[in-house]
């Protein structure tokens, strides 16, 4: 039962508007429902420019925050695959070129070496086994000789080793060559093996001298001496660092310039992936409008246009939802304003019919008794419902003054005649002034403490005091902290009611403030309309505030409105 | 998806990197044409090969310039022309230029041992040393007999080869005539130079 606010001032904000269309000023949807109710439903192509305006200044203030460069984005994720590709074109043409003019280069050399050494031990003439000193000298002559580059170079025979320099025998030898070189199968080969030794490379050749054993035929047989050359390819491999040099070079400024299509790359892709988000987002933001320009065929454009088509739909979707709900509450509105002139009607009479009562038998006497109550309960509930298609409507306006805040609350119990101290107990901070709507701040008071005393038990407790710290919920403070009040301006203005009742049920407890919500389903009807906690949580809203129930642990409902001062 | 290719393009780089490695590597050996030859002696037919053994026991020849030339003639077994010499010396009809030295003188050489200077440079002989001659005959199929003054069957396998190889170079210079060594204690199985054999087996 809503025994509270002064009910000559709801008609007014209804009043003042024009008949058919009360929601066309305060619109929160922009001129989409605005157009669909007042003009049947014009095209909704162009948003309002305020709202365009908002959403520009957002966007602007976001944009920075969102460029900035991911660590795996698209863009990076993009450039690098480019400069990989690029790497891996890059690297397999240098390794295999480097491969090729590589193996190019030893060839030459090793052929080169090869048969010059082959060429000069063919024209030799040795005895077996050789004499040891002109055998020194023939290696001497041959040392100078060598091509492409001077060797050094070593006989063997039996025991005999000889060379053209100081030691009999190179250490660069393998033994897999001299087992090569001494092989008896087959006819003897001339072989060659590249050999690194502390890290420089040698070429090392074994020639096994044969002889003919009869002139003029192909029966040849080893003597058993064996000729090897061993050559420095320190040449060839400078000549080959050089070329890796020359790769890496290369290859490095090709990645550099690789990075330049990556980038444009990376922008062609990114940039109408940045138009979707943008879009997306503004969509997020209500504006059903926007629309992307698809250009082009490829899979970006095609998402685009998907998009697009998903947006129409979406906005006519929505369109037509926004109408039906205008319709819907424009329904509301109308029929509690058709309801409330016969009301009127009704309540002149009934009064009249309660009056006579005394004088009418006593079943009738009850009748009108009955319907007299349930007239006034009629007018009550109409009326609240239109408060809150006002709400729902956002027509309804805050009015504000500056008021005392304990002045108010003590106004709206002495007019509700909530003056029993055994029933309401008052614990005013005294000398809180607060700028607020006084009419609105009542019905909130007087909702609360009516609640409280249909709902609850007594004692019912109305505290106001000022809070500093805004994010405190210490509603289970008691009265101490009160009095010390006017402490700042820049706190919030806290009105606590509270009961001595069974408190809320913790299933019921986040629907109390539902339209109609009925804790108990068994009972149909209750005293009260169903809307008054809607409409004092709409109230406090509209000054900015909030309105919290919750249980006080000793027992008891305790609801807080917190209004920022 | 993006990580699998990633790792498929790594691995290829890497590979493409183990497979050239940088600078120049080590290598197999690689062989590289026929070996040359060298000539041994001015005059090709003024030498004599003896084969003695390699430091390794391998076969190893050794050539000797005789003053003369020299030029290797099949014996015959029907006596023919006698110079009083005895056996192995004598005239050949069909080579009337040749200088008579015969495949026993060889022989006698072989048998005699490696000189000094073949000896300095690792050369030896596992054939006993004998003061008498080696008696050289061929069958009517080209092979050859060698009737050696000692035990033929304590010889070792490298000795046989030596005299093998000695006596088929000095009778053809091919080598590649049948050989059977035969002592006072019996006869050893037919052989041919393991040098001389054109695709043959290792010594």
């Amino acid at each position: 039962m809503k025994t509270c606010v002064p009910r000559e001032e709801p008609g007014r904000d209804t009043r003042d508007l024009p008949g058919g269309t009360p929601y066309g000023t305060g619109d929160p949807y922009g001129t989409g429902t605005g157009d669909a109710y007042g003009s049947g439903g014009g095209e909704t192509s162009r948003r309002g420019d305020g709202n365009g305006d908002a959403d520009g200044r957002g966007r602007a203030w976001r944009s920075p925050r969102r460029l900035r460069l991911r660590p795996f984005g698209l863009r990076t994720r993009l450039v690098l695959a480019f400069l990989l590709v690029a790497a891996v074109g890059c690297g397999t043409t240098a390794a295999l070129t480097y491969r090729a003019a590589r193996s190019a280069i030893l060839e030459q050399t090793q052929n080169t070496a090869v048969s010059a050494f082959r060429d000069q031990v063919d024209v030799l003439a040795v005895p077996l086994p050789p004499d040891e000193d002109s055998l020194r000298d023939t290696l001497l002559n041959l040392a100078g000789k060598g091509k492409p580059r001077p060797w050094r170079v070593y006989a063997e025979y039996g025991s005999l080793r000889v060379s053209s320099t100081d030691r009999p025998t190179s250490s660069v030898i393998t033994p897999e060559l001299r087992a090569r070189a001494h092989a008896r199968q087959d006819t003897p080969h001339t072989s060659f093996q590249r050999v690194v030794k502390n890290g420089v490379p040698y070429l090392t050749i074994a020639i096994p001298a044969v002889f003919i054993t009869r002139a003029g035929e192909e029966a040849a047989q080893p003597t058993g001496l064996v000729f090897y050359a061993v050559m420095e390819l320190r040449e060839e491999e400078a000549n080959v660092e050089a070329m890796v040099t020359a790769a890496r070079d290369g290859a490095l400024p090709a990645l550099a310039i690789a990075l330049v299509p990556a980038l444009i790359a990376s922008r062609g892709v990114l940039r109408p992936v940045r138009e979707l988000r943008r879009a997306a987002h503004s969509m997020g933001r209500g504006r059903l409008d926007t629309r992307i320009h698809a250009k082009g065929s490829d899979e970006l454009a095609d998402l685009a246009r998907t998009f697009n088509e998903s947006a129409a739909e979406l906005e006519r979707s929505v369109t037509e939802l926004r109408r039906a709900e205008a319709r819907a509450r424009r329904f509301a509105s109308d029929v509690s304003h058709e309801l409330r002139t016969p009301l009127a009607g009704m309540l002149a009479v009934t009064e009249v019919l309660d009056e006579d009562a005394e004088g009418l038998d006593s079943d009738t006497a009850r009748a009108v008794r009955l319907i007299s109550a349930e007239t006034v309960k009629l007018a009550v509930l109409v009326e609240d419902l239109m408060e809150i298609s006002r709400f729902d409507a956002r027509a309804a306006e805050l009015h504000t003054d500056e008021v005392d805040v304990a002045d108010c609350v003590r106004k709206t119990l002495i007019s509700r005649r909530w003056t029993d101290p055994g029933q309401v107990h008052a614990a005013l901070g005294e000398g809180i002034r607060a700028r607020l709507d006084p009419r609105r701040f009542d019905v909130v008071v007087a909702n609360l403490v009516g609640n409280a005393l249909r709902h609850g038990r007594p004692l019912v407790t109305v505290r106001v005091y000022t809070d500093g710290s805004t994010g405190s919920t210490g509603s289970t403070g008691g009265a101490t902290g009160d009095e010390g009040a006017g402490t700042g301006e820049a706190g919030v203005l806290v009105v606590q009611v509270s009961d001595r009742g069974p408190g809320i049920h913790p299933d019921v407890l986040p629907h109390v403030f539902e339209r109609f919500y009925k804790a108990d389903p068994a009972r149909a009807r209750s005293a009260g309309s169903g809307l008054g906690l809607a409409i004092t949580q709409e109230n406090v809203r509209l000054h900015g505030g909030t309105v919290e129930a919750a249980n006080h642990p000793a027992g008891g409902a305790v609801f807080t409105v917190r209004i920022p001062l | 998806m993006r990580r699998r290719a990633g790792a498929v393009a790594a691995g290829l780089l890497l590979a493409a990197a183990a497979a050239t490695g940088c600078g120049i590597q080590g290598s197999e050996v690689v062989e590289a044409g026929v070996a040359p030859t060298v000539a041994l002696a001015q005059i090709p037919e003024s030498r004599i090969l003896l084969y003695f053994l390699g430091p390794d026991g391998e076969l190893m020849p050794v050539s000797r310039e005789v003053p003369f030339s020299y030029r290797p003639a099949p014996e015959r077994t029907e006596r023919g022309t006698f110079d009083g010499t005895g056996t192995g010396f004598e005239i050949d009809a069909d080579h009337p230029y040749a200088s008579g030295l015969a495949t026993v003188k060889v022989l006698a050489a072989l048998l005699a041992g490696p000189r000094p200077a073949e000896q300095r440079a690792g050369l030896a002989t596992e054939l006993p040393a004998a003061g008498e001659l080696v008696r050289v005959e061929t069958d009517g199929t080209g092979g050859i007999r060698l009737q050696v003054p000692f035990p033929a069957r304590e010889l070792s396998g490298r000795a046989v080869s030596q005299l093998v190889c000695t006596a088929a170079y000095a009778v053809d210079s091919s080598g590649t005539r049948a050989v059977t060594v035969a002592g006072p204690d019996g006869t050893l199985p037919e052989a041919t130079c393991p040098a001389a054999a054109p695709p043959g087996d290792g010594d």
